[in-house]
């Protein structure tokens, strides 16, 4: 589904990323982890198409198509979602509008029809369940005055109602408190399907014990430097990753 | 020519019109008003036209005004009717409406509703010529606009509510300028709400066509102790029109006015509030949103006196602009050395879609008190970049992305809008005009 080969990218013309490669699957989790300033969150905002990010060497393939050409609302369209570490506030614009208006443009880019405004709301009631919100937060600005951790779970119902194919998790744990982890790990879960691939960005080992990963990758100096099976997670958890970053160095 | 020979020459100009119209209406009215009008016309020369050098006016160009080849204020022309102005009128929303076409009554497009005992909602002309001559209230016009508008108003709506009396739907008055061009028209409302009194009042302007027409207006709001008004002013001019408005306020204690105020027509357009307390606990507040595109100027002046103790004042302008279009906002707040305990807030934010557009923004506080709570700010910025990607990062092309982060801008002040249906409009007009600009 996603194939990043040699992938380089600057900001602000400082070269972040150096070399990546990473192939993911349909039905496949990868996390990728690694320490403050290796890449992670470059990486995540790459491949939503940030402005800013400048792609100076390498290829990005999803779906068969060449990612990197497509503009960020063209990416969201084809089933790329990214979940925000920090969640943008939009004050006077209605969470709901808001959402209804992104599910329309994607429906309407795959050629389906748009959603009338009962079974919209069918629609999104099923979704709120998922991630336990409460349907007020619907009606005011989207993520204006919402706290940290209401603003991860909208991420994730934004996620449940759009139904992307491939979803890019930016330290989603970050800033939760372990009750709402729980919640938002467990929305995740749920939308783990044969035909969804997710790639979870992470600092910390804690996410993945609540959503288990196929892989994980160790991201240090621009390149992934270490891959493996969620043992790595535990490896890193107990040695830091001094060990790794010392070998990239 | 010189701008001070164009001023001079511009100023006499007016004066000949003046007193062209008030030979011609020799026998309109009472005395009292002819003479009052008389006297206007003579502090219209005393006073002058405002310079670049008059604080209020230093932002504000009266150039393209003043050089229009205005003719008069343009009688006795065939009358439009329902169908012209259909588009204009609120279809939801039970009014009492009072219709104006260039400045003068139109009985036949109004629809008057009886609002119950001494009170009245009808045309100011009349009212003057039965009534006593305090529905004009006395004061010495502060400008030469002002001046020119007493001296030659041709009508506009008495708004009267009694005593405790609580208008149940909203008074509609609408200004209609027809497509005649180069003319002037100067309206002149009086709303006086008395003690315990409750009324919305939606003052409109509109053009039906893109005439250059200028329209001068004035309302005098006065509000007895423990009033309560809700004042909607929408200008929704031509293209190519002028619009000067004037609203004065004069408030006794604990009575409230909640102002709304939207301007988005006109090529030049002003409006003005001042504000005045007599008595502690009245409340000021307004909400206001300006649009201005190419060949637009718009400017928005506030003069809110606290002399009293304990009163509050909260003014909140939004300003949308794109294209080449100007704008200035000069907001002053006066908290004299009695005026204990007051509240005041004052700001303004303009978002500049484009880098030809312009705003000269001037929020002042002066304050002489030394227990008081106030604050004022002002902003300037461009659509956020960040707020941009989020949208299309969830799919949303990126023009429907900037409407949707230009009208959440105008939606905060948009929602203070009480009535749903002017509302409505008014977020259509936001959405036409940064939808051909993004």
């Amino acid at each position: 589904m996603l194939s990043i080969k040699n992938l380089h990218a600057a900001v602000e013309g400082k070269e972040i990323l150096r070399g990546l490669d990473l192939e993911v699957k349909a039905g496949e989790v990868h996390a990728i982890m690694g320490p403050n300033g290796s890449g992670k969150s470059t990486l995540a905002h790459v491949l939503a198409g940030r402005e800013g990010y400048e792609i100076t060497g390498g290829s990005v393939t999803y779906a068969g198509e060449d990612l990197v050409r497509l503009a960020p609302e063209e990416r969201a369209q084809a089933g790329v979602f990214l979940a925000f570490q920090y969640p943008v506030e939009l004050p006077g614009v209605n969470n709901s509008v808001f959402l209804r208006t992104a599910l329309n443009a994607i429906r309407k880019a795959r050629g389906e029809p748009e959603l009338d405004a009962v079974s919209f709301l069918r629609r999104m009631r099923e979704k709120l369940a998922l991630v336990d919100m409460r349907e007020d937060l619907l009606k005011r600005s989207v993520n204006a005055g919402f706290s940290g951790g209401e603003k991860k779970r909208n991420e994730i119902f934004q996620m449940a109602l759009l139904e992307p194919r491939l979803a890019i998790l930016d330290e989603t744990d970050s800033g939760l408190d372990i009750d709402a982890l729980r919640i938002v790990a467990g929305g995740v879960n749920a939308l783990r399907s044969p035909e969804r691939a997710m790639i979870l960005v992470t600092h910390y080992q804690r996410l993945l014990d609540y959503i288990e990963p196929d892989f994980v990758h160790v991201l240090a100096g621009g390149r992934l430097v270490r891959s493996g099976d969620r043992t790595l997670a535990l490896e890193l958890e107990e040695k830091g990753y001094g060990w790794l970053t010392g070998e990239a160095a | 020519m010189s701008a001070a020979t164009a001023l001079t020459d511009a100023a006499a100009r007016y004066r000949r019109l003046i007193d062209a119209e008030l030979a011609e209406r020799r026998d309109e009215g009472p005395e009292w008003l002819c003479a009052l009008r008389r006297e206007a016309a003579s502090r219209f020369t005393a006073v002058g036209l405002p310079t670049s050098r008059d604080e209020a006016w230093r932002y504000t160009p009266l150039q393209g005004l003043l050089d229009r080849a205005i003719t008069g204020t343009g009688v006795d022309a065939g009358e439009p009717g329902w169908v012209d102005v259909g588009e204009l009128l609120l279809q939801q929303t039970r009014v009492c409406r009072l219709t104006f076409i260039d400045g003068r009554f139109a009985p036949h497009l109004s629809q008057l509703i009886p609002l119950g005992a001494g009170s009245r909602a009808g045309s100011l002309r009349e009212a003057l010529r039965e009534g006593p001559r305090d529905r004009l209230p006395a004061v010495e016009e502060p400008d030469a606009f002002a001046a020119m508008n007493t001296a030659l108003f041709e009508d506009g709506a008495h708004v009267h509510i009694a005593a405790e009396q609580h208008v149940p739907v909203a008074i509609e008055l609408l200004f209609i300028a027809s497509d005649r061009a180069d003319t002037m028209h100067h309206p002149r409302n009086r709303l006086m709400l008395d003690a315990g009194a409750s009324a919305t009042v939606i003052e409109r302007y509109a053009g039906l066509g893109d005439s250059q027409h200028f329209t001068n207006a004035v309302t005098d709001v006065t509000l007895g102790p423990g009033a309560r008004l809700v004042h909607l002013r929408v200008q929704e001019d031509g293209a190519a029109a002028s619009h000067l408005g004037s609203v004065r306020v004069r408030q006794e204690g604990d009575s409230r006015y909640d102002g709304f105020v939207a301007s988005v027509g006109g090529a030049w357009s002003r409006c003005e509030h001042r504000v005045e307390f007599t008595a502690p606990g009245a409340r000021f507040a307004i909400d206001g949103l300006y649009l201005a595109g190419d060949h637009q100027l718009v400017d928005h002046h506030l003069d809110i006196r606290h002399a009293v103790p304990g009163c509050a004042s909260r003014e909140n302008f939004k300003g949308l602009l794109h294209g080449a279009g100007r704008a200035v906002f000069d907001g002053r707040i006066v908290v004299e050395k009695d005026a204990q305990k007051t509240d005041a807030a004052l700001n303004n934010a303009n978002l500049l879609l484009s880098r030809n557009a312009e705003v000269d923004t001037k929020p002042q506080l002066e304050i002489w008190a030394d227990d008081v709570k106030c604050s004022h700010g002002a902003a300037v910025g461009q659509l956020d970049p960040t707020q941009l990607f989020y949208l299309r990062a969830r799919g949303i092309p990126e023009e429907q992305a900037r409407e949707m982060l230009c009208l959440g801008f105008a939606q905060e002040v948009l929602d203070a809008c009480p009535v749903a249906e002017l509302r409505a409009r008014l977020e259509a007009r936001v959405m036409a005009r940064v939808g051909a600009s993004c």
